[in-house]
């Protein structure tokens, strides 16, 4: 039963505006008829009326005000803040909106100074007083200590990313390790609907050991990864640079890129592990916010796990987000698996991939797969039954796993003669009297507990049609169970 | 308030936001964010904590140390210690935004029960926690309400934290105010812990979440959270010192620093859009309700500003106290509302402390003239603070129209014994009604409420030594209908009860791997059950849409 999200705060409607047009900042664009009569409808509902407010000094990136020290009675203010107000803010034209099209209605600019040294800096917005709503925050890496290039974000948050929303205490926070020298704008917004209340922004910067690039810092040129195992990445110095994307589903404060080719369509598997590495995410093409594929931050294995659907042929490439790159030796392994299956097989094929990719980084990963047993033959099987053969063999999806644990015991094989509607099960050489086709009898034990395989004892007799049918055993509560569906074959022979 | 009501259920929370909020089609950044997430990475370092019950839910608090922008726990909730009995289980999601807390309400609860829970991460399980949900409003059963305040962690041991944890009976505890104090270590009631520990002054996000962090490594402190539910409220020290004086006032960023780690860190869900609003009642079944006031937020500026509580809030218990018809109304009251003058006149001549009640007699005169003509019996004030015990009745034209019951201070300074010695005399004398007296000793104290009487008792140990034992100090009774302090007096039992020991093992890992066991195995068998349930369902349907083709045939 696939969870069900609860409802526990009613969301305001929000207003659909296409203001993200692709194709601004010199970066090739997309754009459609549709496009263009949004973007005039949007000018026009912009239009500013007679009296409204008059726009506020960091409405946009280039009017971006700095954060302020602040003083306190009793001790020093490390962090640096800024009160912003809303009134008469507007949206972005051009600016990549990242918590989808109703994201960064009404926006205020920060600026966060360069540091000659690599640093931690978290960036935080919340509430000042009153509603329990989360402002939305992204954060820009400037290339350089000056510049507004806000084409992609680095870091993004908001009440999709900062917890559960009926707490009602979010506050956005985006940490980020920064190269030395770079400044970064801080976008602070509000949605439609929301109430555009005051936001407190603070900045907290951590100074970090200046240490190396490892390989693959920029996605451009980054090492290519063989398809496979055993391959290790090194973490240590990585930062987050100002062509990063981000990812608001999996967040980290730093990464390195590597790419991989791709030869054929399919279901792909990717994992990495070690105590370093804090994401994996996939992208079907050049890294952008829009071509992310899949991403794993999470999951009751050591190793991150990701499955995702390769349509096309080529490259792709793979960040490994890390959140302590100041550490001495920081690295992660990394292994790409597949194709699982063609991709039609889609999600389907995921829980199974998942298993393999994490157990081919870690022998000793716990199964999560708890789908059950669903055994299938392999596809020669009905051919050779038919020439005379005995082999059957198969495979199987679905490890009801319990405990980490895979509980598929066994694989049971009934063969049946078909006659009238009625089957006559097979038990030893000989075929019983006609029975129920419903119910198999004399199933055989057939030998593997993932791909498995029995020899019937003699060839089908000529002349007749068989029902073959595999079925699943489990093992639960230290007694062996059926699980799963009765998959048949049937054989003219 | 209850935000989720979740029973034999798992659930993403936040995923409602997530559905309703984005556009699914959306290209960019955020289309990955409607995934379901799963656990994360992370450690339970901070212990666990529980509290708003009521008597069908409880807030659970719990956070993991994990240096993710983003990661998620399970809670598992359970009727039995063993996590046998699971009747909820939960995914929580965090972030750097909360400080990584994890905060999750579950409803659906049996009244007057204790419950017990756990938070698992990929890589950790928390303590086991044990919680209590209150009476039903037409509950007979006796109630006992803990209360403290004034915790400085320089000024020496909780150990009257430790005495309560072992209370049992406790069905809530209750922190009247400061919580925290915002100074460095040693500045404000010396370096009662010894030399060598790091506590900066608490000024900004970084540094409140820090000092929250450090009181809650506290070992009675985090006992007591993990064994019994808590309402908290703040003074100002949870920001610094007498703030709302103006002189000077806190930056925005430092009082929404200390008002956000507040929340973050203690097991409480904000109001609907009243984000930092802490005043509510809590019912304790037919004879008792818990009225708590937030003295700070809302008081005007100055010393003393014009208003102490703030007219919304002024009315809200007004109107609380006339409605409710609990036995006992225990007002949770952060600042001392008795007068302490020094004159036969008290606050009217020469008031000592202008941050209490005492700067605001005009409001005080409301509320107790309200309580008055309303012929609202049995209002008990439950005050902090002072840092002093006392128990005072509350008098309007010459009559005692209410009680108060310092609780003294956790360890915040008191009085030195020779002003004490000198002074205590003095002030009773002059203050005729202030029934008891004690600046000395420290500690916390417990209010227990039956259909007849309420009864009180203050409980103090040697703040200087570490797990000093308890004793009561003194010990009130206070029938229905009396409206006045008695005392029975006396030095009590040395000592509390034992409480059920956390979980020991010779190991932590191997304590660890128990744990790990038993939360897995308690989250597998109701996913399980879940699953099962599912797949009969679909059988089913299966079976009906059969029948259905058969009959069409």
């Amino acid at each position: 039963m696939r969870a069900r999200p609860t409802a526990t705060t009613r969301r305001p409607s929000a207003t659909v505006l296409a203001l993200d047009l692709p194709g601004s900042a010199g970066r090739p664009g997309r754009r459609t008829l549709r496009g263009v009569v949004l973007a005039v409808a949007t000018l026009a509902a912009l239009a500013v009326p007679a009296g409204a407010s008059a726009a506020i000094p960091n409405d946009g990136p280039a009017g971006a005000l700095p954060l302020l020290p602040a003083t306190a009675e009793n001790g020093p203010i490390t962090e640096r803040q800024r009160t912003l107000a809303f009134d008469g803010a507007t949206p972005d034209a051009g600016t990549p909106r990242c918590l989808g099209p109703a994201s960064f209605e009404q926006t205020a600019w920060l600026r966060v100074e360069p540091d000659s040294r690599v640093r931690r800096l978290t960036v935080e917005a919340a509430v000042k007083d009153g509603s329990t709503s989360t402002p939305d925050l992204a954060a820009y890496v400037q290339n350089g200590a000056t510049g507004t290039d806000v084409r992609e974000p680095q870091g993004c948050s908001g009440r999709e990313t900062a917890g559960d929303a009926s707490r009602g205490d979010l506050g956005a926070s985006v940490p980020l390790v920064v190269p030395a020298g770079a400044s970064v704008l801080v976008q602070v917004g509000w949605r439609s609907g929301d109430a555009a209340v005051p936001v407190v922004a603070s900045a907290a910067s951590e100074a970090l050991p200046a240490l190396p690039a490892p390989a693959g810092q920029a996605f451009a040129g980054a090492p290519f990864a063989a398809r496979g195992t055993g391959l290790v990445v090194a973490l240590t110095g990585a930062t987050t640079t100002s062509l990063d994307p981000a990812q608001p589903r999996c967040a980290s404060q730093a990464g390195v890129w590597r790419r991989v080719r791709i030869a054929r369509k399919g279901v792909y598997a990717a994992a990495t592990a070690g105590d370093a590495a804090g994401t994996l995410t996939v992208y079907s093409t050049t890294p952008s916010g829009d071509t992310a594929k899949a991403c794993a931050d999470d999951g009751t294995t050591p190793a991150l796990t990701t499955v995702f659907r390769a349509t096309r042929t080529g490259t792709y490439w793979l960040r490994v987000g890390t959140d302590t790159p100041e550490k001495a030796a920081s690295q992660a392994g990394l292994a790409i698996l597949g194709p699982y299956g063609t991709s039609k097989a889609g999600t389907a094929a995921a829980p199974a991939a998942r298993d393999r990719a994490a157990r081919a980084i870690d022998p000793k990963a716990p199964c999560t797969d708890r789908r059950a047993p669903r055994p299938a033959f392999d596809a020669t099987v009905a051919r050779k039954l038919k020439r005379g053969g005995r082999a059957v063999r198969g495979g199987n999806d679905g490890a009801a796993c319990v405990n980490g644990r895979s509980t598929v015991s066994r694989f049971t094989v009934a063969v049946a003669r078909v006659r009238g509607g009625r089957c006559s099960w097979r038990t030893g050489r000989r075929f019983g009297a006609p029975r129920s086709c419903a119910v198999p009898r004399g199933a055989r034990r057939a030998s593997g507990t993932d791909r498995w395989r029995t020899t019937l004892p003699t060839a089908l007799p000529r002349g007749a049609r068989y029902r073959v049918v595999v079925r699943a055993q489990v093992r639960k509560g230290g007694k062996l169970r059926n699980s799963g569906p009765r998959v048949t074959l049937g054989v003219k022979r | 308030m209850s935000r989720i009501s979740i029973t034999r259920r798992e659930l993403v929370v936040a995923g409602g936001s997530l559905a309703a909020g984005l556009a699914l089609t959306t290209p960019a950044h955020a289309r990955l964010l409607p995934t379901t997430r799963g656990v994360g990475r992370g450690q339970f370092l901070d212990g666990v904590a529980s509290g708003e019950p009521s008597s069908d839910a409880v807030t659970f608090w719990g956070r993991l140390t994990t240096s993710a922008p983003r990661s998620a726990a399970r809670l598992v909730v359970a009727e039995d210690a063993g996590l046998t009995r699971t009747v909820a289980t939960v995914v929580v999601p965090t972030s750097a935004g909360v400080d990584h807390t994890l905060k999750a309400r579950v409803g659906g609860l049996k009244p007057s029960q204790h419950y017990f829970y756990v938070w698992q991460s990929s890589t950790d399980v928390s303590p086991l926690g044990r919680t209590k949900t209150a009476p039903a409003a037409d509950s007979d059963t006796p109630v006992s309400v803990a209360y403290s305040s004034c915790q400085n962690y320089s000024a020496g041991y909780f150990n009257g934290h430790r005495d309560a944890a072992a209370f049992d009976e406790i069905d809530i505890c209750a922190f009247l105010g400061d919580y925290t104090y915002e100074y460095p270590y040693a500045e404000y009631g010396g370096a009662g812990r010894g030399p060598g520990v790091v506590d900066p002054a608490s000024t900004d996000l970084e540094t409140y979440r820090g000092k929250l962090r450090l009181y809650r490594a506290d070992a009675a402190l985090r006992e007591l959270h993990r064994l019994h539910p808590v309402v908290h409220v703040w003074d100002d020290h949870e920001i610094a010192d007498n703030y709302t004086d103006g002189a000077p006032s806190p930056s925005d960023l430092q009082r929404n620093a200390g008002y956000r780690a507040s929340f973050e860190w203690l097991p409480r869900l904000a109001f609907q859009n009243d984000r930092f609003r802490l005043y509510r009642s809590l019912r304790y079944g037919k004879h008792a309700e818990l009225f708590i006031t937030d003295q700070r937020q809302y008081r005007s500026t100055g010393d003393p500003g014009t208003t102490m509580l703030g007219r919304p809030q002024l009315d809200w218990l007004k109107r609380g106290l006339q409605g409710s018809n609990a036995t006992f109304k225990l007002v949770g009251n952060p600042d001392m509302i008795a007068p302490l003058g020094l004159s036969p006149l008290g606050a009217t001549l020469a008031t000592i402390n202008s941050d209490q009640w005492d700067g605001y007699p005009q409001e005080r005169a409301e509320l107790l003239r309200h309580i008055a003509d309303r012929g609202i019996s049995d209002v008990v004030f439950l005050t902090g603070d002072i840092h002093l015990y006392m128990a005072n009745d509350l008098l309007l034209d010459g009559r005692s129209v209410a009680t108060e019951y310092i609780g003294g201070s956790v360890t915040s300074p008191g009085l030195p014994d020779l002003v004490s010695a000198l002074g205590a005399p003095a002030i009773q004398a002059l203050n005729t009604h202030i029934r008891y007296f004690n600046g000395i000793d420290h500690g916390w104290a417990i209010a227990r409420v039956t259909k007849d009487e309420l009864k009180v008792e203050f409980r103090s140990s040697d703040i200087t030594k570490k797990d000093a034992p308890s004793r009561t100090l003194a010990a009130f009774t206070q029938p229905v209908g009396r409206n006045a302090v008695m005392q029975t007096a006396g030095v009590g039992t040395v000592g509390g009860r034992a409480a059920p020991a956390a979980a020991r093992a010779s190991t932590r890992s191997a304590a660890l791997r128990t744990r790990r066991r038993k939360v897995q195995t308690a989250a597998d068998r109701d996913l399980e059950r879940r699953i099962g349930l599912a797949e009969s369902a679909a059988r089913r349907r299966r079976g009906r849409r059969s029948a259905a083709k058969g009959k069409a045939v």
